[in-house]
């Protein structure tokens, strides 16, 4: 049995539209999939047959949709958009990426006024209405600190959209392989960071609904996924003040709401798959899968299995589910968390060893465990708290 | 090698005879066995056999004695040949030389520059051979044997050639239908012809078995013979597809390949490929009952068309249809005969608006359940092949459900296939969660893809107006001798395929199974006739021997 060849399917940008535009063999892929955001990131290398068809292919795909598909022609195991690309010709590196665009900036500032009473203050948001049409809203807030009101705050301000409001490439002599765009991909949850989140009422809210709120109010609408569609969104009814006016994400706000969950359960939160039925993606927030999904054993290599005993194709593992190490690494009293199952936070796939592996929660036991065998790398965790801002 | 009966890098794609206005750039070549130019010293060339690629991928764990084997591939094959060239004079030799270097140009541009279109391959015809074959040639590496200086008309010299791993029947580009007709014509090159095609059959949307269960009247798979498909690796095909004039034409196609051989079932009778489950077929559950639907496939043994029905007076999610053997009756499903990985998809509608949810179990001694889907769509209801079903995906199903790939009984017989109840359920579970609408259902459709499986995806163009074509190739024709595989739509554009290109197993019988929806609905009908023309290109690891 041959490894079915991995396919990146490439559409249009999400804010342009949906069409399939083309296909190509996805080389050295790579993904990671996580409870927290659903596909979070992926890799791979493609290959042109020329400097000019490698140089448009920068030029016109940044942001752009794809799907991978492996032996399932209609299910892809990996979605997300093109974040990053490296093409290398004739010993020039040519780099291009949406990491330091943004097309919507505000400022932010403290003027001072001479006098002993100092307010906080926000210029109007300025936009690039080109980049935003393309890539949708990336918006970027300007901290200046203490600054006198006037002109120095908006054209700082239009300084910064000038610079930023179109991804810039770069290039530099040597590294990579000719002929190979080296490509990165982010999931859909991370636009989640594009835009902040303020409401500078009080009052208590339900935090089911208070998701639902914000979701709803998303500034990038239906463009990423359908923020219409809340049905993955469960009820919670403990409650938080929704003030919020410290400049955090929507995603900062999103994992805040997760992390204080209901006193008792554990929650996750993401981009679903694109359903079949309805072609779009949802936000989901819902408790944790505690259940054990998978097991696997070291003398099989911790190739992951069903329930059923079956093998798990690498590329399929999800998180947000329990898997359990079935000949036992080492004793186990009964007392405190069983080592030899862990929940897993998120699982990362290597096309070229077909291994995938996973890494549980702040379980230290479980991945010491695997690390003492030498068949898992250790990580941290994946994701931590909210970031919090002075 | 002097008995050889040919060997030659050739470049290009043979015209036809017979077209006169071809734009094909004809073919050109350079003899290797020439009594006056190059030929191949004794022994100067062993044909490699095609080798795995670093050995395979190995899971290699310390706390196993063995290793376990993750995936196997073939790389491409590197080997020499030990050339001398004689010519009358030293310009004439030095222009052998400089003639295989711009050979060479021309097999690596084929693949990595846009100007040259034209494929460079080796042709091979070893004594007592069925015929010649080919291989795509990637590089060619030169290395001189004598000094340039000596006055001699003759040279050595040694070449490295780079090419595809397996020899196929004919030349890389040409039409597939060259190897049913050896001798190809303008008049039998049509691909769209129904005419000298290897194989021809017509494929339904649908599954329907005649009244007295004695053969099937529609189907969505075609068998391949065995015998139709030489070789000892997998066989590039193109297949051509259109519409029979009137059925419903779709933007979206998925084909699958089955290799496993039918089994008997504990009747005695083959269990068939029986891969569309008919809601007539199936036993009924609870609020459940068959009406009769024009627009849903005849239901076994009746012979009528009948959808399932689901009223959900108890609104509950449990079990509705179930899909299982019967003692001694043929035509009903086993699911221990049908091992393998399944998409599984169902045609069904609510009457009115209002949300189902629905699962699908598979029970085999163990039981595994399908994650839940939603259903809310009402399809396009209608008389006869006007109905449009909505498409449900279930999920992907593997059987049998357990680690081992065949089921294996303890009376010691080996491998086996349990009857009647205990041959397994297929399990459709069905709760109402919203509004008042009854459940039709149509059938149950399973696609493998545990083998290769492609799916055909235009966005929005129907794959099938009337008189169109569309073509799953893996032959590299469409390519112009470019490996890989591809489709292409009516209007002659390329798509890509998602899933895997289709390939055959040579030497078995080859199962291909269809379906045609909207994806973008999605939705599906009964209704679609369509005519499949295969044509094959076998190839050898050695020598061919057909």
């Amino acid at each position: 049995m041959s490894i079915p060849t991995h396919y990146m399917r490439l559409f249009q940008k999400p804010a342009v539209g949906d069409q399939y535009i083309s296909q190509y063999t996805a080389m050295n892929y790579k993904h990671k999939i996580s409870a927290l955001g659903g596909y979070d990131s992926a890799s791979c290398d493609i290959a042109v047959h020329s400097r000019d068809e490698g140089l448009r292919f920068l030029d016109q795909f940044l942001g752009n949709r794809v799907a991978f598909y492996g032996n399932n022609p209609i299910a892809p195991f990996w979605e997300g958009f093109v974040n990053r690309m490296t093409f290398s010709f004739n010993g020039v590196q040519y780099t291009i990426s949406l990491d330091e665009m943004s097309n919507s900036i505000i400022t932010l500032y403290t003027p001072t006024a001479g006098g002993t009473t100092q307010t906080a203050a926000a210029t109007a948001t300025v936009k690039s209405a080109l980049s935003q049409s393309l890539y949708g809203v990336k918006a970027l807030e300007l901290d200046l600190g203490l600054m006198i009101s006037g002109t120095g705050t908006t054209l700082m301000q239009n300084t910064a959209l000038a610079q930023r409001a179109l991804p810039k490439a770069s290039i530099k002599s040597g590294g990579g392989i000719d002929g190979i765009i080296h490509i990165d991909f982010l999931g859909f949850y991370h636009t989640l960071s594009w835009a902040g989140y303020r409401d500078a009422t009080t009052g208590s809210v339900q935090l089911g609904n208070f998701v639902d709120t914000i979701i709803g109010g998303l500034v990038n609408g239906t463009t990423f996924f359908d923020n219409t569609d809340l049905t993955r969104t469960v009820a919670n009814t403990s409650t938080i003040d929704k003030f919020a006016a410290r400049g955090e994400t929507t995603w900062d706000m999103l994992m805040k709401i997760r992390e204080i969950a209901n006193g008792s359960t554990y929650y996750v939160i993401g981009i679903s798959p694109t359903d079949f039925r309805t072609g779009t993606r949802r936000f989901y927030y819902e408790q944790a899968n505690l259940e054990i999904v998978y097991t696997t054993r070291v003398s099989d290599g911790l190739r992951i299995r069903n329930l059923q005993g079956q093998l798990v194709d690498p590329w399929l593992v999800q998180p947000n589910g329990g898997i359990q190490v079935q000949d036992r690494l080492i004793g186990w009293n009964g007392i405190g968390d069983n080592p030899d199952e862990t929940w897993i936070m998120s699982v990362t796939y290597d096309a070229n060893t077909q291994r995938v592996t996973y890494a549980g929660d702040d379980d230290q036991t479980a991945e010491g465990v695997f690390n003492l065998k030498r068949f898992n790398k250790g990580r941290g965790k994946a994701f931590g708290a909210a970031r919090r801002l002075a | 090698m002097a008995s050889a009966v040919k060997l030659s890098i050739v470049r290009g794609i043979k015209k036809v005879p017979g077209d006169t206005f071809s734009t094909e750039q004809g073919v050109t070549e350079i003899n290797l066995l020439n009594t006056l130019g190059f030929s191949v010293a004794e022994n100067g060339w062993i044909p490699k056999m095609p080798q795995l690629k670093g050995g395979g991928l190995w899971a290699d764990t310390t706390a196993s004695a063995n290793d376990i084997l993750l995936s196997t591939s073939f790389g491409r094959i590197t080997e020499t040949i030990k050339l001398t060239s004689t010519a009358s004079n030293f310009l004439s030799r030095y222009y052998l030389v400089s003639l295989l270097f711009q050979y060479a140009q021309f097999a690596r541009d084929f693949h990595t520059e846009w100007k040259q279109a034209e494929p460079v391959y080796l042709e091979w015809e070893a004594p007592n051979a069925a015929g010649p074959q080919y291989a795509l040639i990637y590089t060619i590496d030169i290395v001189p044997g004598l000094d340039a200086n000596t006055p001699e008309n003759i040279n050595e010299l040694t070449i490295t050639i780079t090419r595809e791993q397996f020899w196929p029947g004919i030349s890389p580009g040409s039409n597939p239908k060259l190897w049913t007709n050896p001798v190809l014509t303008v008049a039998k090159a049509d691909l769209q012809s129904a005419t000298d095609n290897l194989f021809t059959a017509t494929v339904n949307n649908r599954r329907e078995w005649n009244a007295a269960r004695s053969a099937l009247t529609s189907q969505n798979h075609v068998t391949i013979p065995a015998a139709s498909i030489p070789g000892d690796a997998p066989a590039l095909c193109l297949i051509t597809m259109t519409k029979t004039a009137g059925s419903n034409s779709y933007p979206d196609m998925i084909v699958g390949r089955s290799t496993k051989p039918i089994l008997l079932d504990e009747s005695g009778d083959e269990a068939p490929p029986d891969l569309m489950l008919n809601a007539g077929d199936a036993q009924l559950g609870t609020d459940c009952s068959t009406v009769a639907d024009t627009g849903a496939p005849k239901s076994t043994g009746a012979a009528t068309n009948i959808r399932g029905r689901c009223t959900f007076a108890t609104a509950t999610h449990i079990a509705r249809f179930t899909w299982k053997d019967v003692a001694t009756t043929r035509g009903y499903f086993n699911l221990s005969a049908s091992r393998g990985s399944y998409i599984c998809l169902l045609r069904a509608r609510l009457s009115a608006a209002g949300t189902v949810v629905l699962s699908l179990t598979a029970q085999l001694a163990n039981v595994l359940t399908l994650p839940q889907q939603t259903l809310t769509s009402v399809g396009a209801g209608g008389t006869g092949n006007t109905t449009e079903w909505s498409v449900v995906y279930l999920g992907v199903l593997t059987v049998p459900l357990g680690p081992s790939k065949i089921m294996v009984s303890d009376d010691g017989l080996g491998a086996s296939i349990s009857g009647d109840i205990a041959g397994g359920e297929l399990i459709l579970s069905a709760s109402r969660t919203s509004g008042a609408a009854d459940l039709y259902v149509s059938d149950l459709i399973l696609i493998p893809i545990d083998e290769c499986a492609a799916g055909l995806n235009t966005g929005s163009v129907n794959l099938f107006s009337t008189g169109s074509f569309i073509h799953f190739d893996t032959t590299g024709y469409f390519q112009h001798g470019q490996s890989g595989g591809i489709g292409i739509q009516p209007s002659l554009d390329s798509i890509g395929l998602t899933g895997q290109p289709i390939y055959l197993e040579p030497r078995v019988d080859n199962q291909l199974f269809f379906f045609c929806y909207d994806a973008a609905t999605p939705q599906a009908s009964i209704d679609g006739d369509y005519s499949v023309y295969i044509n094959i290109v076998p190839r050898w690891a050695g020598i061919r021997d057909v």
